[in-house]
């Protein structure tokens, strides 16, 4: 074989190791967010739970001075947005709060609580929430004068 | 802190189970053998055009390169079961076209040079990885680091030195080894804003500044906005050094936003980076000539815009598969083992070359956005931000600024470049990610290392 030949195959061999490369790049990627899909429930199945059973509870402990609430504990069904606007899955009547407040969402197995850009912020546990941060059993969310403790449903923590 | 809690016990879990897999998966080691195959066909290249034939001592860099790639992995696997397993592979494959373009390219020197940085490197990357404490202790000294990155900055001004005798004079030296602080100094910032940025955050409770009816953004944001923006002044004026205050402010920015999630701050700081560029047009020739190089070349194309017109020929005869290492001219470009690699990449690999580059770069940095996204610590995810945001911005500008989209500034390639000190940096950047990824508790269940429980 002729130098020029050989040269031309470790050229076009390089090309093809660069490539190969990003192919099993690609295929490790690929794999791992095919066994996170498979952890995470697809929709409808919402963690295994049936839709009518609440996966937790937010019960309203303290409000200031805002006006009554009608109930004081909401059902949340992950994502639950936080709000004064009446199109959120939990509406709070309070000045404080902002028009789209907050949100509770779960990620895999986690509770997750998230600020939506409020004028007046979201504590947890007295904390400002700047990024998501993960929720436990019993903590308590602050927004505007209200105060809520968020109860996890049993069941819905032990699905492992 | 809560989620440090919830971190620690789901860290446990995590170890438990990549414990127990003991051999790493076969997907894994094909990436391990990538950057070992890649640099075996290049260095063959390279010796059959220089010598005609294929030469032993040719491979040493491979075996370097090979001992610093398989080594840190079994450390990394042994101490650090839970760390992503896309970062050293993906280092190491850039690494090895930096080892095979700097023989290309340069003297015989600096390819021994290299090397040495490259296991130092390696040294650093696993130290930072393994380190088995949190990173609390890069947050707390926050100050510390910030002045001794400072005290590095003015200690160049002083006694700075161009190791090739001309140009700007960003290098310490000693013994014929030379490091540049600037490099360093790029990681000691994003340490230090990481870890500012995360306390004021928290310190921002409901207090809210306002003139009148306005919003103004809050000092504890506006000062560090002025201050940055006048610190890189500083760098471009004194040490006429304009990637390096581009990637300072730049980095800052994109750290900013991720920590407050307003664009406000961004454009304020983007007016403000127009405004500086607009005066050091005016002011400072070097800013000046840049600008003009890049706006109409081919009017000085044998004159002062030499090099970019040298690079853009380059890719130009590069074509889509290359010349073949070894085999084009791309040492007729001024200093192309730096700030030029790219073009030497695009005329001897061509653009299926320079695309896997690019390639390489964008799932290095995706992988560091991700690792921020599962990481715990808020310090953390503003770490593993910054870094991604670092690798981000510097291949960017570099890589835009050979092909001439947007006016050139001399920063180098992450990995790819020669420069002892910007590999050394690099490296303990990826050390970094692997430590936040390997103690992110539920990520490495969640990534791939299969969901027991």
């Amino acid at each position: 074989m002729s130098l020029e030949w050989t040269l031309l195959a470790l050229r076009l061999l390089a090309v093809a190791v660069l490539y190969a490369f990003l192919a099993v790049v690609v295929l490790v990627i690929w794999r791992d967010l095919r066994s996170a899909a498979r952890a995470q429930p697809g929709p409808g199945e919402r963690d295994q739970l049936p839709v009518d059973v609440p996966a937790g509870w937010l019960r309203l402990t303290a409000s200031g001075d805002a006006p009554l609430q009608a109930v004081d504990a909401f059902a949340l069904f992950p994502p639950t947005t936080l709000g004064r606007a009446t199109d959120n899955d939990v509406v709070l009547l309070d000045a404080w709060v902002s028009l789209h407040h907050a949100l509770i969402e779960r990620r895999v197995e986690e509770w997750w609580l998230a600020d939506l850009g409020s004028r007046n912020g979201t504590r947890l546990n007295g904390a400002p929430v700047t990024i998501p941060v993960l929720l436990a059993d019993g903590d308590v969310i602050g927004i505007g004068q209200m105060e809520m403790v968020f109860k996890m449903q049993r069941d819905a923590n032990s699905t492992q | 802190m809560r989620p440090e809690l919830h971190g620690g016990q789901q860290r446990m879990e995590g170890a438990h189970d990549s414990a127990s897999r003991s051999v790493p998966s076969t997907p894994y080691l094909l990436l391990l053998a990538g950057p070992l195959l890649f640099s075996i066909i290049a260095f063959s290249q390279l010796s059959l055009v220089e010598e005609g034939l294929v030469l032993p001592g040719r491979f040493v860099p491979v075996a370097v390169l090979g001992l610093c790639v398989w080594g840190g992995a079994w450390a990394l696997h042994r101490w650090l079961p839970a760390h992503d397993r896309l970062l050293l592979p993906l280092a190491g494959m850039l690494a090895g076209l930096g080892l095979a373009e700097v023989s290309r390219l340069a003297p015989s020197i600096f390819l021994s040079r290299q090397m040495v940085w490259l296991v130092l490197g390696t040294g650093a990357l696993l130290l930072v990885a393994l380190v088995p404490r949190s990173l609390r202790w890069l947050r707390r000294y926050r100050y510390t680091w910030l002045f001794a990155g400072l005290a590095l900055l003015s200690t160049t001004l002083v006694l700075g030195v161009n190791p090739s005798g001309v140009g700007a004079r960003l290098w310490l030296g000693a013994f014929g080894v030379y490091f540049q602080p600037s490099e360093l100094l790029k990681l000691l910032l994003v340490v230090f804003l990481a870890s500012y940025l995360e306390e004021r955050r928290e310190a921002l409770v409901e207090v809210e500044a306002r003139i009148g009816r306005w919003r103004i953004p809050h000092p504890a944001f506006l000062g560090p906005l002025l201050l940055m923006w006048g610190f890189s002044i500083v760098v471009l004026m004194w040490q006429r050094d304009l990637g390096a205050a581009l990637l300072f402010f730049g980095v800052f920015l994109a750290m900013l936003y991720a920590a407050t999630g307003q664009s406000g701050y961004v454009l304020v700081g983007l007016l403000l980076l127009a405004g500086a560029a607009a005066v050091a047009y005016r002011l400072f020739d070097h800013v000046a000539l840049r600008v003009d190089g890049w706006w109409n070349p081919w009017s000085e194309a044998s004159g002062r815009s030499f090099q970019i017109v040298q690079s853009l020929l380059a890719f130009a005869s590069g074509g889509m598969l290359g010349q073949g290492l070894g085999q084009g001219l791309p040492t007729a470009i001024p200093v192309v083992h730096t700030d030029f690699v790219f073009a030497a990449i695009g005329e001897e690999y061509g653009l299926a070359g320079a695309l896997a580059v690019v390639l390489f770069l964008a799932l290095l940095i995706s992988r560091a956005f991700h690792i921020a996204l599962q990481a715990r610590r808020p310090f953390d995810q503003l770490l593993a931000t910054g870094i991604g945001a670092l690798f981000g911005l510097q291949s960017l500008v570099i890589m835009l600024g050979t092909l001439k989209i947007i006016p050139l500034t001399g920063v180098t390639l992450p990995f790819v470049s020669y420069g002892g000190s910007s590999l050394l940096t690099s490296m303990i950047m990826i050390g970094l990610l692997l430590h936040i990824s390997g103690h992110a508790g539920g990520s490495g269940k969640r990534s791939g290392v299969g969901h027991g429980g």
